[in-house]
């Protein structure tokens, strides 16, 4: 079965199922998997910290809440933390401004917010693939561990 | 803001000084590319981030044209469109160039820049605010990934976002091309203040 993660959203599942998240600019998708119990879960957060939001509702969006949540979603699936390996995309500046100064760095800072808080966890990082300038679609096999992404301009890349 | 609380008065307010720089809009790019072109009546869209990223075309490649706002208000305006379509408004100027070439994104710059600089005369002439379009960042890429980032740079990534989008005609022929007005925090109602629908 394949399961749309949207943005701001989370999904875990296991085996055979694919899960996707589509549209990744500046934000970053995120997926642990245990290639044991071949269960995984995938995130697509958009901003790196719930911090300087006041009222926040919707943890996913950020980088900051979502992957605990998404951990300890996995650890009542029966996932041991050990065995938990992530993979993560996206992060990239999507606009080529000639003026630098208009240039956000929304992806780079996402990318930073990320792989910290999965260093927190202790949670080893076998694939990155952030940054550039292109958008990704991501899709994360949870029969195999593999994440495939496709990327306007190159096709598919296994990660 | 949360734009679920637009009354009608105010989502009619909007919807006018829309209507009149898309007329402006429409003057200058016709001028620009030889062709008869026009932009509908805008649709004010109220939808939450999801809802723009599940659309079906959410993984097509366009070309899109992303010009920031910058001076009283700020926010973000994207002008993009299927790579045929946009080869279709642009033909007379590209004469058989490839519009991925530094050429072509001159050109396609270009019409960001007319489109933007329509809109924001038409919201400076009804405010009297200072707005000035940034220099054009031309993209082709993933339509969710381009739409996605420019609403988060917005500061729009809240449930519910404003999407305002106009389409295309071009000869007379409806065009799948869209424009966006993403504005940013705050400005939207600076706009409405002056604008005496607040």
């Amino acid at each position: 079965m394949n399961l749309i993660v949207g943005i701001g959203d989370m999904k875990v599942s296991k085996s055979p199922d694919i899960l996707t998240t589509i549209g990744l600019g500046s934000c970053i998708g995120i997926a642990i998997y245990d290639p044991i119990t071949r269960i995984g879960g995938l995130s697509h957060i958009m901003l790196p910290s719930s911090k300087q939001v006041p009222d926040v509702k919707e943890s996913h969006k950020f980088a900051d809440l979502s992957i605990p949540i998404l951990v300890d979603k996995l650890q009542t699936l029966g996932v041991k933390r050990a065995n938990m390996r992530a993979k993560i995309a996206g992060g990239a500046s999507m606009f080529k401004f000639s003026d630098k100064t208009m240039m956000m760095n929304i992806g780079e800072r996402n990318s930073e917010a990320v792989l910290s808080k999965l260093r927190e966890l202790k949670i080893p990082v076998i694939s990155i693939e952030v940054g550039g300038e292109k958008g990704r679609t991501m899709i994360l096999d949870l029969d195999s561990g593999v994440v495939r992404l496709k990327i306007v301009g190159v096709g598919i890349k296994e990660i | 803001m949360d734009y679920r609380d637009l009354t009608i008065l105010q989502k009619d307010s909007i919807k006018e000084f829309f209507n009149i720089g898309a007329g402006y809009a429409a003057t200058s790019l016709s001028e620009f590319v030889g062709k008869k072109t026009d932009m509908t009546v805008p649709e004010i869209k109220i939808i939450s981030m999801d809802q723009l990223l599940l659309m079906n075309e959410a993984e097509e490649e366009v070309i899109s044209v992303h010009v920031r706002v910058i001076g009283d208000i700020g926010g973000s305006v994207i002008f993009m469109s299927d790579k045929e379509s946009m080869e279709k408004l642009l033909e007379n100027l590209l004469m058989g160039n490839d519009i991925l070439t530094e050429y072509g994104q001159s050109a396609v710059s270009e019409v960001g820049n007319i489109i933007t600089g329509s809109y924001l005369n038409a919201i400076s002439s009804f405010t009297g605010f200072t707005i000035m379009p940034s220099v054009p960042a031309f993209s082709y890429d993933m339509l969710a990934a381009i739409l996605s980032t420019t609403f988060i740079e917005a500061g729009q990534y809240d449930e519910n976002i404003l999407n305002l989008e106009t389409a295309f005609l071009v000869d007379d022929n409806k065009v799948d091309g869209h424009f966006y007005y993403i504005p940013a925090n705050n400005s939207l109602e600076k706009i409405l203040l002056k604008l005496g629908t607040n």
